[in-house]
């Protein structure tokens, strides 16, 4: 077996690194918050997923939008009701934040029970190169790529995006020439936070069956780390950093599994995050810029 | 609000290198477990133990406590094994309690949510001990939480039953007060390699994939120890992360080896998504073992028609055969609740703390066990204070409900409790190991996946 479907498999996982990731480099870009409660809000979108199959029978990628209008409301209920009262005291927001993902998962537990729970969703799958792959988790892969560019294109030729951008580089500079900082931080918050439950739904065609809630917690430490890698607040970047990370987890378990190593995926995981590093000491600014 | 970029890039390199370094140490072999008992202090206070008793007498009430979490990760299971322990209680004290040399003594367990945090979970032990003076403990939930507990009950001389917990390294510190009720997590999947040898000779190959975790890695560990002891090839033996998101690389590679056997060393949510995947790879084989998650209800609703076949070790089902009658057969004494009456007392605890009525599991009975192996000692040593329980312990042999107890001295392990072997057959889950307990026949060898994905059943 040739190399080539790890590097497939680390492709479409990487996919949905890198959208569940886009909301919280959008957040950290542009507010400069930390949002621990990132995986919490992961496990909202994949238990919006679950109910809306198992309870009413709506398929994953309608149910995103769904996931997708909630964590709008609630990421600007988040900045409107957490990040904007504490304003300048950054310890503050990231202790509440932190209570906040520790309140969802406990909410969660008392909706959902703390059983693992999952559905099942199928509708075929295609072989490509020796590795079957399911067309629900390749047109997962491929609404990743189109909703990155989409947001990517947002970013750039629209107001708000440029006015995002703006606040990105120069805050203080935005605010000079008019632009209404605190609108661009609400929008921002309610939009990075949309993409985070929409990527949640996005991931439970991953892991179908693993829906649990307390199951946020390795999604935020790998998400603050792909975003950073990527450039905080770019979009772009962001994804492509997503991609790195799932092909280097595959790729590298199986050269390491070539090379004789008795525990490949550790030391793939080591290699990647070792990888991650040297970018940031090369590139404190991530791959990309926003 | 603005935090400063250098603070930023000081966090972000910092959890790179927290994650890095973990990821290391991860892909290092375990350390030796050391063999001697690292904590000198083992003398009881003087406070302990003489709340409700007189020396060398029957307590008024035997007071077990427990740091059982019912909350955090281990909420499902902790809850369970309460409920199972609490099942034991309400039956010995709506019997009039336990007979204690002719006297009646109720039972009392004390039990406070740990959160599945180690460091809550030390807290509320030693707490227990020394405010709530409690005479006896049971573990929580969880290797690591039992372990990190377990110095606790050993300083203060207090016997400590160990529920739901299976790593071996607990009982290889060499404590004295801290004692296996169930088989220890090496030793899981030798029943499916007995079955599966015994039903077909001409197997040879076994791939094992295991959780990055403890328990895991002595799952994995015991079971290649013992196919290699059989004679089988292990074409496979592959670590993957605790929280995996795609298995697929590792099960590429399952599928490149072509093994007879496939046997994944899983807990819950990765036990489902092995199968999910190797359904997804069509990687077939004669027989498809995983330990913990097809011992859970959700595994057949989440996987469907793709959890037909598959196996896993069980500590208890409610399909098990012991019976006081057996227990006569075997000349030994029954202890305790039967079955029936055990599974009615769950029921009703389910109900009123949790809302429903469920049926209990295997982490229910184990709960249920350990209460039960105390109380056993209690009788037997007309005494609370856990040197003469320890003392009447291991010279028992007794069956309760859950399977048979003998305490081996050395280990402090159960050395008469054999697990059993269950497989989802038609979306129920069957006892098929060994003959004299089960409550199914085992189908062998397992459907394909393109038979499942046709409908077929496993049975």
């Amino acid at each position: 077996m040739d190399i080539t479907p790890y590097f497939l498999t680390g492709i479409i996982i990487g996919s949905i690194y890198g959208l569940t990731t886009l909301g919280l480099s959008l957040i950290f870009g542009v507010l400069r918050v930390a949002n621990v409660a990132h995986g919490a809000f992961i496990m909202i979108g994949a238990y919006i997923a679950y109910t809306a199959f198992v309870a009413l029978a709506i398929p994953p990628f309608a149910s995103s939008l769904l996931a997708f209008a909630i964590g709008i409301a609630a990421g600007y209920l988040v900045y409107a009701g957490v990040i904007k009262r504490l304003g300048k005291a950054e310890l503050n927001i990231l202790v509440a934040l932190f209570a906040l993902g520790a309140l969802l998962a406990e909410v969660a537990r008392l909706i959902w029970g703390p059983d693992f729970v999952g559905y099942r969703w199928t509708i075929g799958s295609v072989e490509v190169a020796g590795l079957q792959i399911e067309l629900t988790k390749l047109i997962g892969a491929i609404l990743a790529l189109m909703i990155t560019i989409a947001l990517e294109l947002v970013l750039r030729w629209t107001y708000f995006g440029r006015a995002v951008r703006a606040v990105v580089q120069d805050p203080v500079g935005a605010m000079v020439v008019g632009v209404n900082v605190d609108r661009v931080f609400a929008f921002s918050s309610a939009l990075g936070i949309g993409i985070t439950t929409l990527g949640g739904v996005f991931l439970t065609l991953f892991i179908p069956v693993g829906i649990n809630p307390y199951m946020g917690g390795p999604y935020t430490l790998m998400g603050f780390v792909i975003a950073v890698m990527g450039g905080l607040g770019s979009v772009a970047g962001t994804y492509v950093a997503g991609l790195l990370f799932g092909v280097f987890e595959s790729v590298g378990f199986y050269l390491f599994s070539l090379a004789g190593f008795a525990e490949p995926s550790q030391m793939a995981l080591f290699l990647a995050f070792v990888m991650l590093l040297l970018i940031l000491l090369l590139r404190p600014t991530g791959l990309f810029r926003i | 609000m603005a935090v400063s970029k250098t603070l930023l890039a000081v966090i972000a390199v910092v959890a790179v290198l927290l994650i890095g370094v973990g990821a290391w140490l991860a892909s290092q072999p375990p350390a030796q477990a050391p063999t001697t008992t690292p904590i000198t202090t083992a003398q009881p206070t003087s406070s302990q133990q003489t709340s409700t008793m007189q020396t060398g007498e029957c307590p008024d009430e035997v007071v077990i406590g427990t740091a059982m979490p019912i909350s955090g990760r281990y909420a499902a299971e902790g809850q369970y094994s309460l409920w199972g322990a609490l099942a034991v209680v309400n039956w010995f004290n709506d019997n009039g309690g336990l007979d204690c040399g002719g006297k009646k003594v109720k039972v009392k367990l004390i039990y406070r949510d740990s959160e599945s945090k180690l460091e809550l979970a030390q807290s509320i032990t030693e707490s227990l001990i020394t405010q709530d003076k409690v005479h006896f403990l049971l573990s929580p939930y969880g290797s690591d939480l039992a372990l990190g507990v377990s110095p606790i009950a050993e300083k203060y001389g207090v016997l400590m039953a160990v529920v739901g917990a299976a790593s071996d390294r607990i009982f290889q510190q060499g404590f004295k007060y801290v004692i296996g009720v169930a088989a220890p997590a090496s030793q899981y999947m030798i029943p499916v390699l007995d079955m599966v040898v015994k039903t077909d000779p001409t197997v040879k190959k076994v791939a094992i994939l295991y959780r990055d975790s403890e328990f895991n890695r002595q799952v994995a560990e015991g079971a290649k120890a013992y196919a290699e002891k059989l004679g089988l090839q292990v074409v496979v033996y592959e670590v993957y992360p605790s929280s995996p998101k795609d298995l697929t690389p590792q099960i590429l590679k399952v599928k490149q080896a072509a093994p007879d056997v496939i046997i994944v060393a899983s807990h819950f949510a990765d036990g489902q998504l092995a199968v999910q995947q190797l359904a997804e790879q069509k990687v077939d084989a004669k027989l498809i073992a995983l330990s913990v998650a097809p011992l859970v209800p959700d595994f057949y609703k989440a996987l469907g028609a793709k959890a037909e076949c598959v196996v896993g070790p069980s500590h208890w089902e409610p399909g098990v055969k012991y019976t006081p009658d057996l227990a006569k057969q075997r000349n030994v004494e029954w202890f305790g609740p039967t079955k029936e009456e055990f599974i009615e007392y769950f029921r009703k605890i389910a109900k009123q703390m949790g809302g429903h009525e469920v049926d209990p599991g295997y982490h229910a009975a184990w709960g249920a066990k350990g209460v039960l192996t105390i109380l056993y000692g209690v009788q037997k040593a007309m005494s609370a204070k856990s040197d003469k329980v320890l003392d009447a312990l291991q010279n028992a042999r007794f069956m309760t409900f859950f399977g048979e107890f003998k305490l081996d001295p050395t280990t402090n392990l159960n050395v008469a409790h054999s697990m059993v072997v269950i497989q989802w057959q038609g979306g129920n889950r069957y006892v098929v190991w060994p003959a004299v307990v089960a409550d199914g026949k085992l189908l062998y060898p397992s459907l394909t996946w393109d038979e499942k994905a046709a409908g077929k059943l496993c049975k």
